[in-house]
């Protein structure tokens, strides 16, 4: 099994927001954009239900990030990946496509867009059916994923937007874990907390 | 004839008669006046024999200190289950070495909710969990270490534990007003996420990855015991709802206990008003 080295998904990225040592210090400092337009997080007591505006654009950004998601666990398949590998890739790729719908019915608009600049990105490392280089390159962007919607719950204004993310957030670490698992990674600092930061989603940003 | 008539009269309308018409006729007449406009008096239900009056429970506020002090009280419930599962000396050197670092993981994330708690003008909370311990936890050991399973079942207790504890800081992640505790509760769900995904990575490998009921379509499988088996991925979506753990050796009937942990609720939050139970 391939030892666990730099992630494979080198995106640009704001500050790291994964680890739990850092990650109180680190949200204030991330950079998404149009966050610096968006006023400070309300207390919960009186945060609206729904969206806000400014919950849909980013929410329009989570949900591209979703569907790029999967379109690269598709290239994989298509690329003639198999076996656990395979079928991890299959059952990933449902979950992003799930989610990319969950957070396009929250915003009211359609999930029928991805990040391409991510996508063209990664589209030649998923593009594998070696079973080691695709968990690798699934484990850097399931831990990107989930840094990058923690970052994007501290800038939700909403219940809604919050709690679907938080629901999202904890599942794509699990695939994270099982991915880093499947690669054979045994040292528990990489498994738990994996040095990995948010994507600044300027490419990505529908008005 | 004139007597015999008297007679025949005494004999329909007896003693006993007499006793189930006059109480008959007094429970209608309870019943009318119950029912009646100009009713007054206490509206309480009725109680009966010399039970102590009922006593109003407090109606204490839930805030922030109050839910980052239930948050370390689970951390330091996990602490304590850990170091019960470490004392029975049945993990090898791997297991060991894992449940050491969790140990160490809810004793920081415990640590980390106290200084929050403090941050909001709360107390910190340095023990266990009352509600969880009494009601939960002590007869979940009790049931693992006379199991005819036990490791099967520590593996089992592990992931429920983390479950639960990341299912809590799912749903504290948005109950919190604090930004900082906010930020530090969904941490701490990752965290705990990735630890149940890794422990069951950890116990059954690849076929313990995904769920085949992701979907919510079939039965969960059981091993051959009828134990359901665990797995790193069960849902699409975080889910905060209850989580059942089956342990323990089976009864003459074949029937092992079920255990129902859940999120925090009125019962199990820890109070500013409580005082420490350590």
């Amino acid at each position: 099994m391939t030892p666990k080295g730099p992630s494979p998904v080198d995106l640009e990225s704001a500050a790291p927001a994964s680890s739990r040592r850092s990650l109180i210090g680190a949200l204030g400092a991330v950079g998404l954009a149009g966050a610096a337009a968006l006023s400070i997080a309300r207390p919960a007591s009186a945060a609206p239900t729904s969206p806000t505006q400014d919950d849909k654009t980013l929410l329009r950004q989570a949900m591209e990030l979703e569907l790029t998601a999967e379109a690269l666990y598709r290239e994989a398949i298509n690329a003639g990946l198999s076996d656990v590998a395979g079928e991890l890739a299959a059952v990933f790729a449902e979950n992003h496509v799930s989610y990319a719908d969950k957070i396009a019915g929250a915003g009211g608009f359609s999930a029928n867009t991805r990040n391409e600049d991510v996508f063209e990105q990664l589209q030649s490392t998923f593009a594998t059916s070696d079973a080691d280089a695709f968990a690798e390159a699934a484990a850097g962007l399931e831990n990107t994923a989930t840094a990058t919607h923690t970052s994007l719950l501290a800038e939700y204004e909403s219940v809604k937007a919050k709690t679907l993310t938080a629901s999202i957030i904890v599942v794509e670490a699990r695939m994270a874990t099982v991915l880093a698992d499947f690669q054979g990674i045994t040292s528990l600092d990489d498994i738990f907390e994996p040095n990995t930061e948010a994507l600044e989603l300027t490419g990505g940003a529908a008005s | 004839m004139i007597h015999n008539t008297s007679n025949a009269t005494a004999s329909r309308y007896g003693r006993r008669e007499a006793l189930k018409l006059g109480g008959l006729t007094v429970s209608v007449a309870a019943i009318a006046a119950a029912c009646g406009n100009d009713r007054t008096g206490d509206s309480a239900p009725g109680r009966v024999g010399y039970a102590p009056p009922i006593e109003e429970l407090e109606d204490y506020a839930i805030d922030d200190a109050v839910m980052l002090r239930t948050a370390s009280s689970l951390e330091l419930t996990a602490v304590a289950v850990y170091t019960a599962v470490l004392g029975t000396g049945l993990l090898d050197d791997d297991l060991t070495t894992l449940v050491e670092r969790l140990i160490e993981d809810h004793q920081m994330v415990a640590d980390e909710m106290g200084q929050l708690t403090e941050a909001v003008d709360g107390v910190a909370w340095k023990c266990t969990n009352p509600w969880y311990m009494d009601r939960t936890v002590e007869p979940l050991l009790a049931a693992v270490l006379d199991s005819d399973n036990p490791l099967r079942d520590i593996v089992n207790t592990a992931v429920v534990l983390e479950n639960i504890a990341a299912a809590t800081h799912q749903s504290l992640s948005i109950e919190l007003k604090d930004s900082d505790a906010a930020a530090a509760t969904i941490a701490a769900a990752t965290l705990e996420s990735r630890h149940s995904a890794y422990i069951v990575a950890v116990a059954r490998g690849a076929e313990g990855y995904v769920s085949p009921t992701i979907d919510g379509d079939g039965d969960a499988p059981n091993d051959p015991d009828g134990v359901p088996y665990k797995f790193a991925i069960t849902s699409r979506f975080g889910s905060t709802g209850q989580v059942e753990l089956i342990a323990g050796k089976a009864d003459e009937n074949g029937v092992r206990q079920t255990f129902i942990l859940q999120t925090p609720s009125l019962n199990s939050w820890i109070y500013n008003e409580l005082e420490p139970t350590c």
